[in-house]
């Protein structure tokens, strides 16, 4: 029989390994870097070296608050050096928000030993959950725009997002999933619903983030659908700490 | 690629989860089912299966029935996941403690086979196979 559980593996030192993924914004000609994601790997050789299995794991186990944060202070301790201006997401469960009521504090802690100043986070706040109505999500979202964080919404268009969610956390930045974004120059049907989403972020007030974008004609049709800011493999790979550095210092030499 | 029978299989590569908590037996499992030219993928917990479940397709899983210690059942609870995804895939599950009654409950919920442990890994893979190959 294993002796410890996967569980024990991702929680040991070195059992979360980071990646940082480029966000690149379209404004003022070529894409130019706005932020890096900070994503999560679990151990090599394991399953969870792929990060939907680690989180549905994590989600079955029901540990999201413990693994979030250990996510999130790796992330931070091992951020790549980067400009100034450059924006840093961490992803959060909408259920950690609503049951960890220490999260919020532990975050600004995080923040201040990174030495991040609050508004060059992007708190993302993932979706799987089918509801958070609880006192404690609303509180926890009052919190983070006290904190003077910004707030997306991963994961639009599919799972558990919905139009309620989007009315109580009123995000600053929609990021539209991969599978809506992946093929829409090809596909009338998927541009239909980027087009509506665009619009519906300017009447909130929010912005379009379009994951997946993985080729060059996608990315000229979601650029002439209003989107603003791209993430996907054609621009970049998650990329572990040092490349990430390397990716930034080349974006902003250029 | 060969079948257990040393044949060669040009029909398209077939992905198998093996969900047991004994590591040897999921790397000696692991190893004989990728020679026959079958995608594999491992398991040794109930959430891990259910999180790989929930993120692949799966052919044919091959589960222990006890996953923790004494009185586990978890097997069985893998192999409703597995039919309520998908009716055509195949599920074996393989025990050294099942009672009559367990056999019984692991066919009412969609288990295609049901064998008891000792079993050689020749065994195994013949039902495995011919579930995969004929249905």
């Amino acid at each position: 029989m294993k002796e410890h559980s996967a569980l024990d593996a991702l929680l040991a030192p070195g059992g979360i390994r980071p990646r940082y993924q480029p966000l690149y914004a379209l404004t003022n000609g070529d894409p130019h870097l706005f932020a890096f994601e900070c994503l999560s790997r679990g151990p090599q050789g394991t399953n969870f070296e792929r990060a939907p299995v680690l989180f549905e794991y994590v989600r079955l186990k029901r540990q999201e608050a413990m693994v979030d944060r250990l996510c999130i202070a790796t992330a931070l301790e091992q951020l790549p050096p980067m400009p100034p201006e450059t924006k840093v997401c961490v992803n959060v469960h909408a259920s950690t928000l609503a049951r960890d009521s220490g999260f919020i504090d532990f975050l600004s802690r995080a923040n201040e030993k990174a030495g991040l100043h609050p508004a060059r986070i992007i708190v993302d706040v993932v979706q799987h959950a089918p509801s958070h109505d609880g006192d404690g999500f609303a509180l926890a979202v009052t919190r983070l725009r006290n904190l003077g964080v910004a707030i997306a919404l991963d994961d639009i268009g599919v799972g558990a997002s919905n139009f309620k969610m989007m009315l109580d956390v009123g995000p600053d930045y929609m990021k539209v999933d991969r599978c809506i974004v992946n093929g829409c120059h090809g596909d009338a049907k998927r541009r239909a619903v980027i087009e509506s989403l665009v619009q519906l972020a300017s009447r909130l007030h929010s912005e379009v983030v379009a994951e997946g974008v993985e080729t060059d004609d996608d990315l000229v049709v979601v650029q002439s659908l209003g989107v603003k800011i791209v993430q996907g493999f054609l621009l970049a790979h998650p990329l572990e700490g040092k490349l990430a550095a390397c990716s930034s210092s080349a974006s902003s030499a250029a | 690629m060969l079948q257990a029978n040393g044949r060669e299989r040009s029909a398209p590569r077939h992905r198998i989860l093996i969900v047991d908590d004994e590591e040897l037996i999921v790397q000696a499992m692991r190893k004989y089912f990728a020679g026959l030219g079958y995608d594999v993928d491992s398991a040794f917990e109930l959430e891990e299966a259910q999180a790989l479940l929930g993120n692949y397709r799966y052919d044919l899983v091959i589960a222990d029935l006890r996953l923790t210690g004494v009185g586990g059942v978890e097997g069985l609870q893998i192999v409703s996941d597995v039919r309520q995804r998908w009716a055509n895939a195949r599920v074996i599950l393989l025990s050294a403690f099942g009672t009559p009654e367990i056999e019984r409950e692991s066919y009412q919920r969609g288990c295609d086979a049901f064998l008891h442990k000792p079993k050689a890994m020749m065994e195994i893979a013949h039902v495995a196979v011919n579930l995969l190959e004929n249905g």
